[in-house]
């Protein structure tokens, strides 16, 4: 089989604008040749520390960010897509299939339009329906399905709490019927006894509309929960991808390794952070060459610091690590 | 040895909407060199119960007339705003969550460290700098000494964080106030910062009151937990006790809905409901409307008082009577 999303040698850029007059305009990558496969219905995890390109990557492959290198491919139901050359008509065809579930809760909703308005808008703007009545329909049917009450459509996004927000934002996300969803920290404003109930909502409907999501966030242990693969990022690049068993039980990359071992167990009996990684991702502007995770890494060589590796097949890990042993 | 006691603290805000009750009769003590872990949802109580140590309130927080803040025999709340200077920044310091936003962006951060200390303490601008360069070295900010001119935009999320330990420090507190101090940092730098104030409270024999939402975050740093829920402490303990031996359903409930990345095929039971408005405080338990064990005609009628249920274990519920 054929997979859903595939992405190859993916670079995108952002400018950093120009020191003088004179010069030419400066650009670093965010992303940096980034190979990619999801299967369809899959949840796949994105995780890493701030500034290591999660969200521009997701945004990439919603066709919100430009990318400057590479391609971006969608097996769709209804056909295949290729983002880098896609006419205007197909961009809309596209923007229906694939949605973004937003982090604020609070800021992601329009104060002034009613909840009603704010989940119809894709099919409005969509042009998706005929009537008013089958808008309204639509609204209805996907306000149940997110566990809304179908008696509150007509308030305003104030007079709810953060995780009817996030309802809300989900029925508005899935009105259009996707096939592929990024949610970027979609659940890390709420507390945790709101945060679980979001998630099993998520799980259902992407159970029941065989959707693929990409779920980004920086919590491993909601990942952890609620993922099937993991992909790890640092400064750009992907440097592990695996099943979720894989990536939690036996992780391979030195970074994935360190990372696991910087979240608090919630068992007091077992203190587990005290050993953890030195110093800070480095600034996106001095990317080193050879690997990008060098300055922290415990088993560097001097062949880390010369060769990129890329990511490779190993115990059912894709890894970019040239030290990897049994 | 006891470091600061609270009894009865309660109070209410003055709002549109009337008095609304935010902290009901909270009290508990942090004792020398101590972490004390206070943890619940947002609303719940957390951060006004820490704010009131320094009368950091709002302005329309009213204390109740039986609260008490005991420092050496002397309750806090009776005194003024000029006698209260040495309790904020000196005998008490206090790190808040957004270090982008607790540094004024268009002054260097060496100004701000060294104008604190001159409030606090007789030093020349010369020493000032000085003690502000060591606090800076200590919590492992390389180069302090160029660093220190520098503006906080410049430094990172994690020497940020660094930077408002060091000068919350700088003054030698003798009770550390952390309001989810490493809730914006990614976690290899939480994992840093936890051992830092780890470290440091072992070498000062000083208390920690460590405010946080992560229940996982307290069982690797605090030896002793309140949890809270509306203004309430419903039950407290040892980290041992309240983590592993948790007795109240609200307790039972939250460690329930937290994934584990230990145990990821576990699943999650979220809470049903949500945390009542402070306008729509219930009578009778907080809990009742999201508990699963409720009782008709108890615990909508009648507050539950608190119970020691083993050795420095207290909840407060229904379920439990001698």
């Amino acid at each position: 089989m054929s997979s859903f999303i595939k992405v190859n040698n993916l670079d995108v850029q952002y400018s950093r604008g120009r020191r003088s007059l004179f010069e030419k305009e400066e650009f670093f990558k965010a992303v940096d040749n980034v190979n990619l496969s999801i299967n369809k219905g899959k949840i796949v995890g994105l995780v890493g520390e701030s500034g290591s390109g999660k969200s521009t990557l997701g945004r990439a492959l919603l066709g919100a960010k430009e990318f400057h290198h590479g391609s971006i491919h969608y097996n769709f139901e209804e056909g295949s897509i290729d983002l880098s050359n896609l006419s205007k008509k197909n961009l809309r065809d596209f923007r229906s299939k694939v949605q973004l579930i937003f982090q604020d809760p609070y800021n992601s909703l329009s104060p002034r339009m009613t909840v009603r308005d704010i989940i119809a808008e894709p099919l409005e703007a969509l042009g998706m329906t005929k009537s008013k009545s089958e808008t309204d329909n639509r609204v209805i049917e996907i306000a149940q399905k997110c566990q809304l009450n179908i008696n509150h459509l007509n308030r305003f996004p104030h007079s709810f709490s953060g995780g009817q927000r996030q309802r809300i934002s989900i029925a508005r996300s899935l009105i259009a019927q996707p096939e592929f969803i990024v949610a970027d920290e979609s659940v890390a404003a709420l507390d945790v006894s709101i945060q679980a109930g979001i998630l099993q909502l998520l799980k259902s409907i992407q159970n029941e509309m065989g959707l693929t999501i990409m779920f980004i966030s920086h919590d491993l242990s909601v990942i952890s929960n609620f993922c099937d693969e993991v992909a790890v990022m640092y400064l750009g690049k992907i440097v592990e991808y695996a099943p979720k068993n894989e990536i939690f039980l036996t992780p391979k990359h030195p970074y994935t390794q360190a990372l696991l071992n910087a979240v608090p167990s919630i068992n007091p009996h077992k203190k587990n952070i005290q050993k953890t990684l030195e110093g800070e991702i480095p600034s996106i502007y001095d990317r080193p060459q050879g690997c990008v995770f060098q300055s922290r890494c415990s088993k560097v060589t001097d062949q880390c610091r010369q060769n990129e590796p890329s990511l490779k097949k190993f115990h059912n890990h894709e890894v970019a690590c040239i030290n990897l042993d049994d | 040895m006891t470091l600061v006691k609270i009894e009865k603290l309660k109070i209410h805000f003055d709002t549109d909407e009337g008095q609304l009750l935010a902290l009901d009769d909270v009290s508990f003590n942090v004792d020398q060199g101590e972490i004390l872990g206070i943890a619940g949802e947002s609303g719940s109580g957390k951060s006004i119960t820490a704010k009131s140590l320094m009368q950091l309130n709002d302005e329309n927080a009213i204390y109740d007339q039986n609260s008490r803040v005991l420092y050496e025999n002397q309750n806090l709340l009776e005194l003024d705003d000029e006698k209260m200077i040495p309790y904020r920044g000196k005998i008490f310091s206090m790190v808040f969550q957004e270090p982008m936003a607790s540094f004024a962006p268009a002054i260097r951060i060496g100004d701000q460290m060294i104008e604190q200390l001159q409030i606090h303490e007789q030093l020349s601008d010369e020493a000032a700098r000085q003690r502000s360069i060591e606090a800076l070295t200590s919590v492992g900010i390389p180069n302090a000494k160029n660093l220190i001119d520098q503006y906080s935009y410049e430094f990172s999320g994690g020497m940020r964080q660094r930077a408002m330990i060091a000068m919350a420090l700088s003054t030698n507190p003798k009770l550390l106030i952390a309001d989810e101090p490493t809730t914006a940092l990614d976690v290899t730098i939480q994992a840093q910062i936890i051992n830092l104030i780890k470290k440091e409270v072992q070498d000062r024999n000083m208390g920690v009151i460590f405010i946080t939402h992560d229940l996982a975050l307290l069982a690797q740093t605090a030896d002793r937990i309140l949890i809270m829920y509306m203004g309430k402490i419903v039950e407290s303990g040892t980290v041992y006790q309240v983590l592993t031996n948790p007795q109240h359903p609200y307790t039972k409930a939250l460690i329930e809905s937290s994934p584990n990345i230990e145990n990821f095929q576990k699943k999650l039971l979220p809470i049903g409901g949500e945390v009542p408005l402070l306008k729509d405080r219930p009578q009778g338990c907080v809990f009742q409307n999201r508990c699963s064990q409720f009782i008709n005609n108890k615990c909508d009628k009648e507050s539950p008082l608190i119970k020691e249920i083993e050795d420095n274990h207290f909840i407060s519920c229904h379920l439990h009577h001698e």
